[in-house]
């Protein structure tokens, strides 16, 4: 009885001391939540997270977690408002020790409610433009890198493919056209793409499309007058507003009508462009926003670093990707070493 | 199924129909879909479905033994990574599911319950109003703590029983009195077992299996608290409905002739509160208190849930008799592979079909969800008539939550919804655990059926309203 009696004590002290050993190493255990402002099967997004994988897998003492607003494919205010505060609720769930925040509806809709928190760390990612307008501006608790598109990458590459052609047009007469959705992202980049000096090309301006149809009227009616039309995105297109049609039109949709519509090359700004059907893109590198978010994470966990102390930065590397097949039918060479970027990213097509 | 008729088998209609459409429907789909462009991989995908959708309709086999075939198919037909079909097997749908019934199967083997139970009969006034009350508050306290609602009735039963065995002797009742008072002790516990079954998600079998059917998002966010608190205006209406009920409805009061020394002596022969009792209401603590601590913990309360179910195995509280008999496994097969089709189905990007082909539904859920509210309810009332609760679980959860996915509205708003209105049965044989319940009073409980499937009916409407009255809190914590 009295052995039993023992035996029932050293069973309680063994569940005792489990329970306190995980309690000590889940509490003290850091906690990064990643808040993604679109859904996970979205290329851009998808590809951030490699990037942040890529990082965070050699720090398996990290919790990480997931959670995406999917306003890319919900575009109402009513629904921006639910996602932000499901948002806001898995911040508080969470308490995370660093919040990553992708793309610009995140910080719009979560991060400017943390900012100068001083229990929480933001880093962003995937901002568009400025980050002021969401209050990060002298922040103590802020730090992030940048998503500008890479206009001078494009240029370049128009310019390549002007002199590979054979053209013998001045560059003068290359026009360029630029056409958009009308969402959050493409809005805060047209005053950049706008405002980009694209001499010795003409650059047409840039044309937003409420909706499909009125992207068709722009692609048939206008698209003629340019030699090249730069796309970003088209997922927030509509079928056809006021007119009931308000489902989203699939971006392959978009993009294989485009093509067969449009009598010049259509070239992509954003890396996935290509996959959505695109001959070719030059695009802000989506690896590079997450390696470099979840590093600055990284070094505000590991190194203590505040994030104040950590510059905000501009994205620098770009990639190519390219559909070989479709820029030949539209006679278009590059040099090798354009093929070979695309191979080695994973990005190139037949 | 089988029934024996002067010493003949007999087949029923139900099962030749049900057999003949398992070999017929499969059959017709992969044709079919073939015909309208699917990949083969759709194809069996869809057939497979089909069979295992007959199988439960038609209710020939076990509802487990279904799910089962479809992950044996989907594995021998290489639809998807093994990984992915297994995939239910892993979830934490599945480990919050087996942690819930074990605890549950504590509460009640460890005779908690039922000490609750008598203690309740002590202290009430005798008479049929605060039995009434009692009887229903009994199904209600057990209903997030016991995950089965059958497992509830077998909680609230034997007080029924006896309360009528033993508290109407010598009263000067007509008979009429006496039965419409019966039934409405009768009618308070059933409410009382069934009532808030979808506000609490571990209140029945099918309420894990839809929330391990959400997208993983939905399920970290609407874990046992949050799972509660938005349904809040529903449990509210469905209380004070109830109350009304009792009041205009199923209004026999009157003073009982209770033999309190009876449970006196029950209450004796139990003795005091046991090691098993206290380590049963233990657990309940410490799960309640991982709940509300999950942020400074920053463990999921699935995790919280398995340790107490470990550390109830690890000091012998919940005996490897008891985890091998009293868990439901064939529930917990169907869970898993049930988890396991859904991941398929996304994998093979068959929910794109299907919200493609049903885009119009889509639509209306986001356009008017006021009016999909009542079409959901109306479907699923009139569709329950004649198919069984799980099938019609399944089948709407698996085609309704890609489309509200698509549609922006909460998947776990419409797998609510779809438990809600699901759980309604006016008559007997729409629900197993109705019969049940009916079967173990019977002897001394003459219930008038019909009182009671007026009173279900009546609750339907009430679960139309509360959904209604709602609205305005869903929008305002972001669920709507």
């Amino acid at each position: 009885m009295r052995r039993k009696a023992v035996i029932n004590v050293l069973i309680v002290i063994f569940l005792i001391l489990s329970a306190a050993v995980v309690l000590f190493s889940s509490i003290t255990k850091p906690i990064i939540l990643v808040i993604h402002s679109y859904d996970p099967d979205y290329a851009w997004c998808r590809d951030i997270t490699v990037g942040l994988q890529r990082v965070l897998k050699k720090h398996p003492n990290y919790s990480v977690k997931w959670h995406y607003m999917d306003v890319k494919n919900h575009t109402s205010p009513a629904f921006k408002r639910k996602a932000g505060i499901q948002a806001r609720e898995a911040v508080q769930r969470w308490q995370p020790d660093v919040l990553i925040l992708v793309d610009d509806d995140a910080s719009e809709l979560v991060g400017r409610y943390y900012v100068n928190n001083p229990k929480i760390n933001i880093v962003f990612a995937g901002l568009n433009g400025e980050y002021s307008p969401y209050g990060y501006e002298g922040a103590a608790n802020v730090t992030g890198i940048l998503e500008h598109k890479q206009y001078k990458a494009m240029k370049e590459t128009i310019d390549t493919i002007e002199k590979s052609a054979k053209r013998h047009v001045a560059a003068g007469n290359v026009k360029i056209m630029y056409i958009a959705d009308n969402s959050t992202s493409l809005a805060i980049d047209k005053k950049y793409i706008d405002a980009f000096d694209w001499t010795p090309f003409e650059y047409l301006g840039s044309y937003v499309a409420r909706d499909f149809t009125q992207w068709k009227k722009f692609i048939t009616e206008d698209s003629a007058r340019a030699d090249y039309i730069l796309v970003a995105n088209y997922r927030t297109l509509k079928r056809s507003t006021g007119t009931g049609q308000d489902e989203l039109v699939h971006p392959n949709e978009v993009v294989e009508w485009t093509n067969s519509n449009s009598k010049v090359p259509v070239l992509g700004l954003n890396l996935f462009n290509v996959e959505d059907g695109c001959m070719l893109s030059v695009g802000v590198s989506p690896f590079e926003q997450g390696e470099t978010a979840a590093s600055m994470a990284v070094d505000i966990i590991d190194k203590h670093i505040s994030p104040r102390d950590i510059p905000i930065r501009l994205n620098k590397q770009f990639i190519v990707a390219m559909r070989k097949g479709m820029l030949l039918a539209k006679g278009i060479e590059l040099p090798e070493v354009y093929e070979v970027f695309a191979r080695s990213t994973d990005n190139y097509k037949n | 199924m089988e029934q024996q008729v002067s010493g003949k088998t007999t087949v029923s209609w139900r099962e030749y129909t049900g057999w003949l459409l398992t070999n017929i429907v499969p059959v017709a789909v992969y044709l079919y879909t073939q015909k309208a462009g699917f990949n083969r991989e759709s194809s069996i995908f869809a057939a497979v479905v089909s069979v295992t959708l007959v199988m439960w309709i038609t209710e020939i086999l076990p509802d487990f033994v279904p799910g089962l075939f479809s992950t044996l198919m989907f594995i021998l037909f290489s639809l998807a990574p093994n990984e992915v079909i297994l995939s239910g097997f892993a979830s934490e749908g599945f480990f919050l599911a087996v942690s819930v019934l074990g605890l549950g199967t504590v509460i009640v083997t460890s005779g908690l319950s039922h000490r609750y139970s008598l203690m309740m009969l002590k202290i009430m006034p005798p008479n049929t109003f605060w039995y009434q009350i009692s009887l229903f508050f009994t199904g209600l306290i057990f209903t997030p703590l016991v995950p089965v609602i059958s497992g509830r009735a077998a909680i609230v039963a034997p007080v029924l029983n006896e309360i009528v065995t033993h508290s109407y002797n010598g009263l000067d009742l007509d008979e009429r009195t006496m039965a419409r008072s019966k039934t409405a002790l009768f009618a308070s516990s059933l409410i009382g077992i069934t009532l808030l079954s979808a506000s609490f998600l571990s209140s029945t079998p099918l309420n894990l299996i839809v929330y391990g059917m959400l997208p993983l998002q939905e399920q970290q966010s609407f874990q046992f608290i949050k799972w509660s608190y938005a349904s809040l205006v529903v449990s509210g209406t469905m209380l004070i409905s109830f109350f009304i009920i009792l009041a205009l409805y199923l209004r026999s009061f009157h003073k009982l002739n209770v033999n309190k020394d009876f449970i006196n002596d029950e209450l004796v022969k139990m003795g005091r509160l046991k090691v098993v009792e206290w380590i049963a209401v233990f657990g309940i603590v410490v799960l309640a208190a991982g709940m509300f601590a999950a942020t400074i913990t920053k463990i999921s309360v699935t995790w919280v849930a398995f340790a107490i179910m470990f550390a109830l195995l690890f000091v012998g509280v919940l005996n490897p008799n008891d985890f091998r008999t009293k868990i439901d496994w064939s529930f917990l097969f169907l869970l898993g592979s049930m988890i396991g089709l859904v991941n398929t189905m996304n994998y093979l990007k068959i929910d794109l079909i299907v919200v493609k082909n049903l885009g119009w539904l889509a639509n209306y859920m986001h356009s008017d969800f006021r009016q999909f509210i009542v079409l959901i309810a109306l479907t699923i009332f009139v569709v329950r008539i004649i198919i069984p609760m799980n099938a019609v679980v399944l089948i709407f959860a698996a085609t309704l939550l890609p489309l509200a996915k698509a549609s922006g509205i909460s998947t776990w708003l419409t797998g609510f919804l779809i438990l809600f209105f699901a759980e309604t049965a006016v008559f007997p044989f729409q629900a197993p655990y109705l019969s049940n319940f009916r079967n173990a009073t019977k002897a001394v409980v003459n219930q008038q059926e019909r009182s009671v499937s007026v009173v279900n009916l009546l609750l339907f409407f009430v679960k139309v309203a509360a959904i209604y009255l709602s609205i305005p809190f869903w929008t305002m914590i972001g669920v709507l």
